[in-house]
């Protein structure tokens, strides 16, 4: 064993630690009152996949993806070390794979066999990258940054945040210590857990994705990463011409136990030979050499390169052919083409069209806002909006002051809005459900939709109707809508006090032609126009 | 010495949960209990029994006139007491939009419960906007803190804190979910604010107190002068301080446009609720006969509808 390189490696596991440690941070941290600095999703646009995928699918430049520019860079000079270092995915597998380990089958299959499905991720990548092509955005599906965020985001956390909650709970009602107890739940209040228990619709099928990405362990080490991942894809594409590589001095005696230790299978012929697109710069394999001759450096010299694992002119080409096929079956959409679904979007999703091809499915805004009203979809509105956000209103409005869905948007598919844009910001329009509405059903007085109504000119009137209320005698007066009034948050919906489904409901914008949304989208527009693709300040494309 | 195998950890480890699990059960099976809760009596006090108006332009100044006309808060707060004091926190509004208590107002009932002696004082309210943001924009978590109290978020409709409680003498609802602050605090200082209400016409201090049930308090409205009064006799007001310095005259509870507002410059306090929301009313030009509740709470014997049996001291600060 080599001690002074084993260094390397681990200086690469603190680094790890570090990065994953950020990433988990900054989810904490998406959340009311979001820090005025900090970039919560700086690792979603850090990301080239997302960048590229939201860019062609947008047709647009997006200033917020300024990151995932640096990243291209620091492959060009330092190879995959995105993958090794930094992705916060990637470091999440290296924990469950030493999980694994016991389980995972011991004889090692030669390098052949176990670079036969590396060029999945190319196929993977190559069909993404065309449906973006074609306005189809489904990268933020298999974007390890993606998948990240929604499992820690709208998974780990809320199950974290449910058994901290539950155990704080018993410990208050024990009456055990009460005075520690008391200040410990104050101080994770103010700290880690959430200010209401956050629940996502659907959980378990990000968890089941999470936990399918992690069995792939028991084949192989970072199975996903070598054979699947399509942003480690175009990593390996550019780090064929990076300028840091592994190098095997003089002296090597082919005892294979770098070879063995390589978690990417990048180690080929008698151990001296690397595909450099596959090697994520781990520095097992100079930690655990004998001799000492396995070595990472700059110099240009004799590297003993591999033939990288490519996509075959064939396997090229089916990958197209299958791209091509996928967009008509995405596309052709029953339940969106006949108009049978629409979803209320979070505000300044608007645009349906816009939307679908600028929101990678991250699910930071679920995450963040403030009501937990927007859920995922799933499939009602075909598998193109498979886990884009809706707003779900009888689990919770939008806060009428709120535009945190906005900023930590990573792609701009949700603009920033100042307050006052929020204000005007239409998203839906409500209507009564004159079977179950109180005053229309049971002739009885209730007014909590008008009392909540935040538009300054309310956007529910109470008529009166020459009749009386059946229990008290008073005058009976029934709620009307005012659709050119209401912008559709949804407040009245959530807090009708009828049991499961409201009397008043918020469907998608009634009038297309509302002067409003007009205004909404030429402001829109404009801003894109003066550079504004959307983003935090300090994240790249802030104003 | 000995060393662990994975074997031992695993034996050993079930063994310490299981013991574990087992204390943590007779810990809860303990919770089982406890002490029955029970609704704060009313305190009793040497307050006047008259209603006090206060004039002024700066509303802290009238909040302490109004309470020194009465006998300042020495006559309601022994030392050691814990004092509850309730303003309107329910909307993201700015205190200028009048839809939340003013926060001079709030900060000056603490700063007086404080220098009266109390141990505690504790600012609440369930908020109908999201509470983080109507506790900031309010200004009245800051104002508060800054004053003295302690001050706390209701997390929705089902904090823990919301417990089931018994509403004694209840028409319309024997029991509700109300927080458990009034079953720890002896003295419950009302401060609400004076609003147009489209339904009810307005909401003054006896509407107030929605602010500490938790539930689905929507469904009071189809028989909210029955409910109102019901958790108005259970739940024992000592004071009510009614801050008028800006009212909401149309659009309310919420409001939003400065159109909405009205300056009255006024701060009204009394132990009498029905008393108090009375006078309340005719700064709208409606008398207490015109509020349902108002009415419901004055034939449940819980004070005076008519203010011209009260008597008024009128002061200016």
């Amino acid at each position: 064993m080599n001690k002074g390189k084993s260094r390397l490696r681990t200086t690469r596991r603190v680094v790890q630690a570090a990065f994953l440690l950020l990433f988990l941070y900054l989810i904490l941290r998406t959340a009311e009152p979001l820090p005025a600095s900090a970039p919560v999703s700086i690792f979603l646009r850090s990301s080239p996949l997302l960048a590229l995928t939201a860019m062609l699918s947008s047709r647009a430049w997006i200033a917020a993806f300024v990151p995932a520019i640096v990243v291209v860079v620091l492959t060009v000079a330092l190879a995959r070390v995105f993958c090794g270092w930094i992705c916060p995915f990637g470091t999440t597998l290296d924990i469950t794979d030493r999980f694994l380990s016991r389980f995972r089958q011991k004889r090692k299959p030669d390098a052949a066999t176990q670079q036969r499905y590396h060029p999945v991720k190319y196929v993977v990548l190559t069909i993404v990258v065309l449906l973006a092509v074609f306005g189809v955005q489904v990268a933020g599906w298999f974007d390890p940054i993606c998948i990240a965020t929604r499992t820690y985001g709208t998974v780990a956390y809320p199950y974290f945040n449910f058994v901290a909650e539950k155990t704080l709970q018993t410990a208050v009602r024990s009456n055990f210590l009460p005075g520690f107890v008391a200040w410990l739940d104050q101080a994770a209040h103010q700290s880690v857990l959430a200010f209401t228990q956050p629940v996502y619709r659907a959980h378990l099928v990000f968890l089941a994705v999470f936990v399918g990405i992690v069995l792939l362990g028991l084949l192989e080490r970072r199975f996903w990463c070598r054979h699947l991942c399509p942003l480690g894809a175009i990593f390996d594409l550019i780090s064929r011409v990076s300028f840091l590589r592994r190098y095997v001095r003089d002296g090597c005696t082919n005892c294979m136990r770098c070879q063995r230790e390589c978690k990417m299978g990048a180690i080929t012929g008698k151990g001296e030979m690397t595909a450099p697109g596959e090697c994520i710069e781990c520095f097992a394999c100079d930690a655990v050499c004998p001799e000492g001759v396995s070595t990472f450096s700059f110099s240009t010299g004799k590297a003993q390169r591999a033939k990288s694992v490519g996509l075959s002119r064939r396997g090229f080409v089916g990958a197209v052919a299958g791209g091509i096929a996928a967009v008509p079956a995405l596309r052709t959409n029953f339940a969106r083409s006949e108009g049978l679904f629409r979803f209320v979007r979070p505000p300044g999703g608007d645009e349906e069209e816009k939307f679908l091809a600028e929101c990678v499915r991250c699910g930071q805004c679920m995450r963040v806002c403030i009501t937990g009203g927007l859920q995922p979809a799933l499939l009602e509105a075909g598998l193109e909006a498979m886990w884009t956000p809706k707003l779900v209103p009888r689990v919770g409005y939008c806060e009428y002051n709120c535009t945190l869905c906005g900023q930590v948007c990573p792609t701009g598919a949700l603009p920033i809005l100042t307050e006052e844009e929020k204000h005007e910001t239409v998203i839906g329009t409500a209507f009564f459900d004159r079977n179950r509405c109180i005053p229309w059903a049971e002739n009885r007085n209730c007014a909590v939709c008008e009392e909540c109504c935040p538009t300054p000119t309310k956007s529910i009137e109470l008529r009166d109707t020459g009749l009386v209320d059946e229990v008290t005698g008073e005058p009976l007066r029934r709620p009307y809508i005012l659709p050119e009034v209401c912008i559709g948050c949804g407040l009245c919906e959530y807090k009708c006090p009828l049991p499961a489904q409201a009397g008043v409901l918020v469907g998608p914008i009634r009038d297309p032609d509302d002067p409003r949304l007009r205004q909404m989208r030429a402001r829109r527009r404009r801003r894109r126009r003066r550079g504004r693709g959307g983003g935090r300040g300090g994240d790249g494309g802030g104003d | 010495m000995r060393t662990m195998t994975r074997r031992g950890f695993l034996r050993e480890g079930t063994l310490a949960s299981a013991g574990g699990a087992a204390f943590a059960l007779g810990l809860c099976s303990q919770c089982g209990q406890q002490p029955e809760l029970k609704l704060k009596l009313p305190k009793e006090n040497s307050l006047s029994r008259d209603l006090a108006v206060a004039h002024g332009a700066d509303p802290a100044q009238i909040t302490k006139a109004a309470i020194d006309a009465l006998g300042g808060l020495g006559k309601l707060i022994t030392p050691g007491d814990v004092v509850m004091v309730k303003p309107n926190i329910s909307w993201d509004m700015p205190p200028a939009l009048a839809a939340t208590t003013n926060p001079d107002v709030v900060a000056t009932v603490v700063e007086l419960a404080v220098e009266a002696g109390a141990r505690e004082v504790h600012v609440l309210d369930h908020t109908l906007n999201e509470a983080r943001l109507t506790y900031k924009r309010s200004g009245i978590a800051e104002a508060a803190e800054r004053a003295g109290a302690t001050v706390s978020f209701v997390r929705g409709k089902n904090d823990r804190h919301f417990k089931e409680l018994p509403i004694e003498g209840g028409v319309s609802m024997t029991s509700w979910p109300l927080h458990d602050i009034l079953t720890k605090a002896n003295v419950l200082i009302n401060v609400p604010i004076a609003k147009h209400h489209e339904l009810t016409r307005l909401t003054l201090g006896m509407k107030n107190l929605m602010g500490l049930a938790g539930g689905e308090r929507g469904a009071w409205h189809p028989d909210i002068a029955q409910r109102l009064a019901d958790v108005n006799s259970a739940v024992k007001v000592d004071l009510t301080i009614m801050d008028a310095f800006r009212i909401l005259v149309d659009d309310g509870p919420r409001g939003g446009s400065p159109d909405d507002v009205k300056e009255t410059h006024q701060m009204i306090a009394g132990v009498d609720p029905v008393a108090v929301d009375s006078y309340a009313a005719t700064l709208f030009g409606l008398k207490g006969e015109d509020i349902n509740y108002v009415k419901a709470g004055h034939e449940r014997n819980l004070g005076e509808i008519d203010i011209n049996k009260v008597k008024i001291r009128e002061v200016t600060a």
